[in-house]
């Protein structure tokens, strides 16, 4: 007998799985969408990474002729922008749409299709920009793109246009993508997320957002000056006309420094929720950490000037450029120790995303020290565009984005693929990334310093460059490295929560590989109560997948095929009280039962903190039972017969969704009480916002449709046999010993069952094994 | 390339014995060069050389004492690591410390930056230097034109204007200051003194296009009465050879068009496209530092510009009997 959580899970299933065949192009969701920005964005990033290689074996000695300066020129320019435009920056957004759904307890994003087009959007202009090499007019400008030198009369080919034109592509993607994320992450959290409550991921994408959406204006619009100027000429830049070169560096740099603090604050970001699980302690700092993000990111429009410092602007003003160039070094600083604080607290298990982190700091705080030095304006004269700062910036960009993307990669991958990862072969990746990547580019601090020049493609012999340059070939390319990385895993699945994951994304049940991709789509907003919701609340996955949480109906199946996207109300009509959502239009869920059920006030809990909020629950089986408004059912997972159901409306009168059940005697169930202390007090807020949080992120649901598809392959799914043994491990380090044992056997049988047969029929007893929802 | 490395310019390293901090004389032996910001040769450098190295030494103490706090904290049994507040670590490292060190070092670079102008600067000598792609005209006071070489007397300030007549190119000549870019449609001004005589190699520092790479220059510091007596050399005009294949010489340098983009002045006064040939002879390199300035790189270079700086708007003259192109080597080697 199939529950209702069952029902609803393997509704939303249908609606959130792509089409089969060549029409998985058209997926929307967001899991798919993100996996594809990422495995582009690493395409892109070993593309770029092989120009690099080419240009480092240029330069291994002096005066050599690999590639002639026509190549060279196009390989360097390449090489920045597609690292730049084409990797990082899509990187990071594919990363927060792959993530942060999943992180903030959201369906999906916002806009599905509107995140769909960003992809294809970014596709495009990348393609559009590698293009050029089909038609022999690769860019060769520089990825900064300075006039006069590629204004018309000093590049008359296409090779700018391809550039101009691909990479507004790209950047209308970003500026699109970030506006889908500041909306999913203002509007679309679980209820009981406070904006206090976020993982510090989703603040640092949300900043980051914010950056792209007043960053990448100005390079678009100078963007299109140059192209007007171009293809028109109408003078923008050209002096002998009045135009002025400067002009177009103020475009470029004014996107371009928060550009590098856009990929790098994702980055930061990684290593806030992953350094927590492995150093098993909660982030210390956290007001600080999103102070110093939100700092970084005003600052770091205030800063630009300090690539302009050699261009004759007098030393005063250069003076507050250099001054607010010195100052983002504070909240990086707060930062950096807020991790090592982290560690400090915690007792750090050494694991191969902890290795990445450490070797981040290493070469990050390297990274940061030479910025604090070139931000110095003396000193800028004298290593501006030399390697020196070549060196720098890979230290900061390779070292402060690469390294966290790995341990981000390690870290997330096994949710994502349902397969470990080999940690000797992690472990071998990390130290030849490590030493190979400062074998490159910690000479190259030296050559700058003695005379050395960016962009040159050969040099003279007898300047003292050629033996660090020939110590810059003998590196170990990175990017070789990555391309090993989906195959480190180890055979066996992974266990749910990995590492123990202590933030929401983590919470999705872990099934067999066959159907990880498709139990991922499913979208249960849990009721989130503090910061760390898995760490306090360890069982919560498993009273997902039971269908305690919020659980969408899919508005009648196959109805809404050609509808609208959402009929729903505003979030506040559906919040305010049961009369209101009673006389709302839009369809009562299916569940037969639903309509008939009473409710009963439920006792406050005993344990402190939890405040006195109303509680709704069978009082049949004391599982959590359909709530109305219709349009999402919370905890559904009871089978009693309706005239065993005996609900009340709290005694205000308005019904809170979010009431969990209390009744502390049922049957089979054994009380946890051993997370009784952990619970943070959160009794700040008010039940009304709460309960508008709640609908607003079921807004998700309505907003994100795709057509119902056919439930047919469903059947196929699943055979009974093939349970495997129970994968429950404890995913939280805090959590006590008596915590990792599921309260009730026939629960855990049940769960194993859940895991491989989500699809098939559930044995009554199975379904009704009572699980205790704390609030 | 068809010429080896010997025949370009050979670089003379300047080697001399300076007051070098001890601690740091092993490393500095590596950093001494003729394009090396770490052996300054004057004032301006100096000053900037002392800031890199006091950060450098700073830096690397601060970069010590984090990665330690790090490992310690990774690596050091919870029960014996020291109690610290959490507070402590990030408002005392993250807040208080960076602010008082970054102020005092913004104070510090920004009186470094001050000091960019060195003493005696009302008496300076003015020196243009406009930009092109892949070279750099020189004009002083008093009408001495030349290219790719600044002869600059030694304890003299030198104010050097920069401008450019087509891209952004920059001016970097580090053993004497830092860098400044040549903006076209408007000019900059670097100041530099060089306080020992030697050669200094400069290079432009911006992408320039296709021959960024072999855009220098070389900065001649010398003494007083060798830079005067060289000024007035190079503001003379030239004298015309009448016999021999220099006469020859000059006769094909018309007959070809050369002036339409080199000027001699008093000979064949032409064009500002190309370099001013009016003494070239007396030059040390040829190409924007590219090739030592010899009869034979000479003749290579007149033969075939494009095989040493691809994309150089000089054109070829290889179709040129050989003969024509001797009597121009010989007429342009006679320019002193």
């Amino acid at each position: 007998m199939s529950t209702v959580a069952d029902r609803l899970h393997d509704e939303l299933h249908d609606i959130w799985r792509a089409p089969p065949g060549i029409g998985q192009l058209s997926a929307v969701n967001h899991t798919a969408v993100g996996t594809r920005y990422i495995a582009t964005g690493f395409v892109f990033f070993a593309v770029a990474g092989l120009l690099a290689m080419v240009m480092r074996a240029q330069l291994a000695w002096a005066e050599r002729a690999s590639v002639d300066y026509a190549t060279y020129n196009e390989l360097f320019t390449m090489h920045g922008t597609t690292m730049m435009f084409l990797f990082a920056v899509p990187m990071v957004e594919g990363l927060a749409v792959y993530l942060l759904p999943k992180m903030i307890g959201a369906r999906d994003l916002p806009f599905p299709r509107l995140g769909a087009f960003t992809y294809w959007c970014y596709a495009f202009g990348g393609l559009l920009l590698y293009s050029s090499f089909v038609f022999d007019a690769v860019p060769d400008g520089g990825w900064f793109m300075y006039v006069p030198l590629n204004s018309k009369p000093y590049a008359p080919g296409i090779n700018a246009d391809f550039w101009l034109l691909g990479i507004t592509f790209v950047e209308i993607s970003a500026v699109l993508a970030a506006i889908e994320l500041i909306v999913a992450i203002l509007k679309t959290r679980a209820p009981g997320m406070s904006i206090d409550r976020m993982p510090i991921l989703a603040w640092v994408m949300l900043v980051t957002a914010f950056m792209i959406v007043f960053g990448f204006p100005p390079l678009i619009l100078g963007g299109i000056l140059l192209e007007i100027e171009r293809a028109f000429g109408i003078p923008f830049y050209d002096p002998a006309r009045g135009g002025d070169p400067l002009l177009w560096q103020h475009f470029f740099w004014i996107f371009g420094h928060p550009e590098v603090y856009i990929i790098f604050l994702p980055a930061t970001g990684i290593v806030s929720m992953v350094l927590p699980t492995f150093a098993r302690a909660p982030i210390a700092g956290y007001t600080w950490i999103v102070l110093a993000v939100i700092g970084t990111g005003f600052i770091s429009f205030g800063l630009w000037v300090h690539h302009m410092f050699a261009v004759g602007i007098p030393l005063l003003a250069l003076s507050f450029f250099s001054a607010a160039s010195m100052a983002v070094a504070i909240p990086s600083g707060i930062q950096v120790f807020a991790w090592i604080t982290t560690l400090w607290r915690g007792r750090p298990v050494r694991s191969v995303p902890l290795l990445y982190i450490l070797g981040f700091l290493f070469i990050f705080v390297l990274g940061g020290l030479t910025g604090v030095m070139v931000a110095l304006v003396p000193f800028d004269w004298q290593v501006h565009d030399t390697h020196f700062v070549v060196a720098h910036f890979h230290y900061v960009l390779i070292g402060g984005v690469v390294f966290p993307l790995l341990a981000g990669i390690y870290y997330w991958l096994p949710l994502h693929s349902g397969r470990k990862m080999l940690p000797v072969l992690g472990r071998w990746a990390f130290w030849l990334l490590f030493i190979g990547f400062n074998v490159t580019f910690l000479p190259m601090h030296l050559t700058g310093l003695i005379g050395m020049p960016r962009r040159v493609y050969t040099y003279p012999a007898g300047l003292g460059w050629e033996h660090l340059n020939a110590l810059d070939r003998r590196r170990l390319h990175p990017h070789r490295r990555l391309r090993g990385l989906p195959d480190r895993r180890d055979p066996a699945p992974a266990p749910r929560r990995a590492h123990g994951h202590e933030s929401l994304e983590c919470r999705e049940p872990r099934v067999e590989p066959a159907h990880a991709r498709a139990d991922l789509h499913l979208r249960e907003p849990p009721r989130v109560a503090s910061r760390d919701p898995l760490w306090d609340e360890p069982r919560l996955p498993e009273q997902l997948e039971r269908g305690k949480g919020l659980l969408a109906e899919t508005r009648a199946g196959s109805a809404i095929r050609s509808g609208p996207a959402c009929s729903m109300p505003r979030p506040s009509a559906c919040c305010t009280s049961r009369a209101r959502a009673g006389s709302r239009s839009v369809p009562r869920p299916r569940s037969a039962s639903s309509s008939s059920v009473r409710w009963r006030s439920s006792t406050p809990s005993p344990s402190p903190g939890r405040g006195s909020r109303s509680r709704r629950s069978c009082t049949g089986c004391g599982t959590r039972i359909a709530s109305r408004p219709a349009r999402w059912t919370w905890a559904t997972a009871c089978d009693c017969p309706p005239a065993d159901r005996r609900a009340s409306p709290r005694p205000g009168g308005r019904s809170s969704p979010l009431s969990s059940p209390t009744r502390r005697s049922s049957s089979r169930s054994s009380s946890p009480t051993s997370f009784s202390g952990r619970f943070r007090p959160n009794g700040r807020r008010p039940a009304r916002r709460r309960s508008r949080r709640h609908c607003r992120s079921s807004l998700s649901v309505c907003s994100s449709r795709a057509a119902p598809r056919s439930r047919g392959a469903r059947a196929t799914r699943g055979p009974a046999g093939s349970a495997p043994a129970c994968r429950w491990r404890s995913g939280s380090p805090r959590a006590s010993s008596s915590s990792r044992s599921p309260p009730c056997a026939r629960g855990r049988r049940a769960r194993a069952r859940t895991s491989t047969r989500r699809w098939s029929t559930r044995t009554s007893s199975s379904s009704r094994c009572t699980w205790r929802r704390r609030s | 390339m068809p010429h080896a490395v010997d025949d370009r310019i050979p670089i003379r390293p300047v080697l001399r014995a300076r007051g070098a901090p001890a601690l740091a004389g092993q490393l500095l032996a590596g950093c001494r060069g003729s394009q090396s910001a770490l052996d300054p040769q004057g004032p301006v450098a100096a000053g900037i050389a002392e800031t890199w190295w006091v950060m450098f030494f700073g830096g690397a103490v601060i970069f010590v004492v984090v990665l330690a706090l790090a490992l310690y904290a990774a690596f050091r049994a919870p029960e014996r690591r020291a109690d610290v507040s959490p507070q402590t670590l990030i408002v005392g490292g993250g807040v208080v410390f960076p602010i008082v060190t970054l102020t005092a070092l913004l104070l510090y670079g920004l009186h470094v930056g001050g000091t960019t102008r060195p003493a005696g600067a009302e008496d300076a000598l003015r020196i243009d230097v406009i930009g092109h792609q892949w070279w750099w005209e020189v004009r002083y006071a008093g009408g001495a034109v030349t290219a790719n070489e600044i002869h600059v007397p030694v304890g003299r300030a030198v104010e050097i204007r920069l401008t450019s007549a087509d891209v952004i190119h920059s001016f970097w000549v580090p053993n004497l200051a830092g860098k400044i870019d040549l903006i076209p449609g408007s000019t900059n001004v670097q100041w530099l003194r060089a306080d020992r005589a030697g050669v200094f190699r400069g290079q432009c520092a911006e992408f320039c296009g296709a021959q960024h790479a072999r855009m220098a220059l070389l900065v001649i510091a010398e003494s007083k009465t060798e830079f005067e007596r060289w000024r007035a050399r190079q503001a003379a005009a030239a004298t015309a050879p009448t016999t021999g294949p220099a006469a020859q010489g000059l006769a094909a340098f018309e007959r070809l068009g050369c002036p339409e983009c080199h000027s001699i002045r008093g000979v064949a006064p032409g064009g500002r496209i190309g370099p001013d040939l009016t003494h070239v002879a007396s030059r040390r390199t040829l190409a924007a530092a590219t090739l030592a300035n010899e009869p034979a790189n000479l003749a290579a270079w007149i033969g075939n510009a494009r095989a040493f700086k691809p994309g150089t708007p000089m054109p070829s003259f290889a179709h040129v009997d050989a003969a024509t192109r001797e009597s121009l080597v010989a007429f342009l080697g006679a320019l002193p």
